[in-house]
């Protein structure tokens, strides 16, 4: 039996210091999730200790094959949409909807409005700001899929799992997120070198 | 290909998942379409960004761990009396947690056998000579448990919590104290079912006619590894069927400490107690020998009285808070229970 095995185990029985042990062991990995889902480092707190509460509570339905970490997770994601749809989350895009520009096909406009890259010139360092503001710009639920795909590494079957949606939901929530995030990118590139201040005039 | 399925075709190629006859044709494409391979190109930067930026070691901030423990804590307290602010220092905390399970005494009355105990409700603080005070009032406003350090409101987050030395007067703290000793109460959510008058008939605990004691051993070391130290406690508590319950690092003078508090058969007692004291240079050790017949019983009255309440109350929520700090008393009742006839080892250990 390996380490988090028997301090679950203990755990279960309500061995507080079985339960601190797991929480110091799996901290940072949920710290991160919360703060990648959040954006902030205030909200990341509350998720996280959110979180490891309703995983003590939870504790009985935790079965010894799954990986504990992903379990945890998998509680912090859906204390985090939780969360956002009782505090009616800002975002107001309609998740799984077509992102569609003014008119014309979608795929056309977009790739018409792809005028001179912005972009080319941007080094790394630079590109992952534009990332992260975009990234926080996201619905909810779009960042959610990113986060879970791309950050995490999770298999589609695994977010299906956390999400409770079905295979072919996350695939296509995925694709748009990853296509919003492109525009968002794009427009945040041009911003900045129009040297505009990052936040004002957002959509 | 064209433009649109090169475009739906993207993801599988980030996924590695396109057969070798899309990827050829696909290349095709990008070599002579410049939009879409420059959202192709968008597309891997972006994959590769947030991947880097997953890969980034994120640090839980250090408060994280106790704040999450001490809320656990705080969810199973509610009512019981509240010691003065006199107890936030860790040694005033520690010394009195070898002390706490004998609680202060405030004006239960006994008649001659011992068995009838006539009630009356405790006016100010009495103080012990070891500083334990049991204040009287029983308000309804998140007043902890029984036990040292806390502030004059419900524990704020992030204030650590020697109070949880106070464990076995912690009903919330007892009932993971007691966790292996059997009681089947399981998460904070199991309130008595006490919406009926059958639930007084069920009540397990008596009133104590004759004294219930619990020996408690403080043992005080100097360690050079205070983690090694801690583990090996914890280790060692464990091969002796203990329960352990570690309290988190205080600062002290400079010196960093660590309490934990042991739960142990009696028979166990002596053999866990040579084992822990190799674990360290010994400063200190008392041994103490408490009566604690007079808070069982007087927290056992609280808990009838609440019962009481629960079943004449009308309005859900007053009856939700009731339960929830009924529950409390029942959890330190049974921790009690537990104790009796245990050692507790209430063991400090400190850098040097």
């Amino acid at each position: 039996m390996n380490d988090t095995e028997l301090l679950v185990k203990r755990a279960k029985k309500k061995d507080s210091s079985a339960f601190e042990e797991l929480v110091r062991i799996h901290q940072n990995r949920v710290y991160a999730l919360s703060l990648q889902l959040s954006g902030n480092r205030d909200d990341a707190q509350d998720l996280a200790q959110e979180t490891f509460i309703r995983a003590f509570r939870a504790l009985d339905s935790f079965r010894n094959e799954a990986d504990f970490g992903t379990w945890l997770h998998r509680i912090a994601v859906n204390a985090w949409l939780n969360l956002r749809r009782k505090n009616d989350g800002k975002q107001t895009l309609s998740l799984d909807e077509p992102y569609k520009d003014e008119g014309g096909s979608e795929i056309q406009r977009e790739i018409a409005s792809d005028d001179g890259d912005p972009l080319l010139a941007l080094e790394e360092k630079e590109f992952r700001g534009l990332v992260r503001v975009a990234l926080m710009e996201l619905s909810d639920e779009h960042r959610t899929v990113l986060v879970l795909r791309e950050m995490e590494g999770y298999s589609y079957e695994e977010i299906s799992r956390m999400l409770e949606c079905s295979l072919g939901t996350v695939k296509s929530r995925l694709n748009r997120a990853r296509e919003v995030m492109r525009r968002k990118i794009i427009d945040l590139a041009r911003e900045t070198g129009e040297v505009l201040p990052l936040y004002e005039g957002r959509r | 290909m064209d433009c649109r399925e090169t475009l739906n075709l993207i993801p599988d190629h980030l996924d590695g998942t396109l057969t070798g006859d899309e990827q050829a044709a696909m290349a095709e494409h990008l070599a002579v379409c410049p939009q879409c391979a420059r959202q192709m190109d968008m597309q891997k930067r972006l994959a590769a960004a947030l991947r880097e930026m997953g890969r980034e070691e994120i640090q839980a901030p250090p408060e994280l761990c106790g704040l999450v423990m001490s809320k656990l804590r705080t969810e199973r307290r509610t009512m019981l009396p509240r010691l003065p602010a006199a107890w936030r220092s860790a040694v005033a905390a520690a010394a009195a947690a070898v002390l706490i399970i004998a609680g202060g005494v405030a004006g239960l009355k006994m008649d001659g056998n011992g068995k009838v105990i006539v009630y009356s409700p405790p006016k100010t603080s009495v103080i012990d000579d070891q500083e334990n005070a049991v204040p009287s009032s029983n308000d309804a406003s998140g007043n902890d448990g029984i036990q040292p350090g806390d502030s004059n409101n419900t524990q704020p987050p992030g204030e650590e919590n020697i109070p949880d030395a106070g464990g076995s007067a912690n009903p919330g703290e007892s009932e993971q104290a007691s966790g292996n000793n059997g009681p089947t109460d399981k998460g904070e959510g199991r309130a008595p079912a006490a919406a009926d008058n059958k639930s007084l008939v069920e009540e397990p605990h008596v009133m104590l006619s004759n004294g219930i004691n619990v020996t408690s051993t403080f043992l005080k070391l100097a360690v050079d590894d205070l983690a090694g130290a801690r583990a090996k406690a914890v280790t060692m508590a464990y091969g002796h069927g203990a329960v352990t319950q570690v309290l988190p690092e205080e600062q002290s003078g400079g010196k960093k400490i660590v309490v934990l508090r042991l739960t142990v058969a009696s028979e166990q007692a002596t053999s866990l107690i040579s084992g822990l004291t190799g674990a360290g240079s010994l400063i200190n050790r008392q041994d103490e020998k408490r009566d604690i017949t007079s808070i069982y019983n007087e927290t056992l009255i609280q808990y009838n009285d609440l019962q009481s309440r629960i079943n004449s109350a009308s309005e859900s929520e007053e009856k939700r808070q009731l339960e929830m700090q009924a529950a409390s008393y029942k959890q330190q009742l049974t921790a009690w229970d537990a104790e009796a006839g245990k050692r507790v080892i209430m063991l400090w250990l400190e850098s040097r």
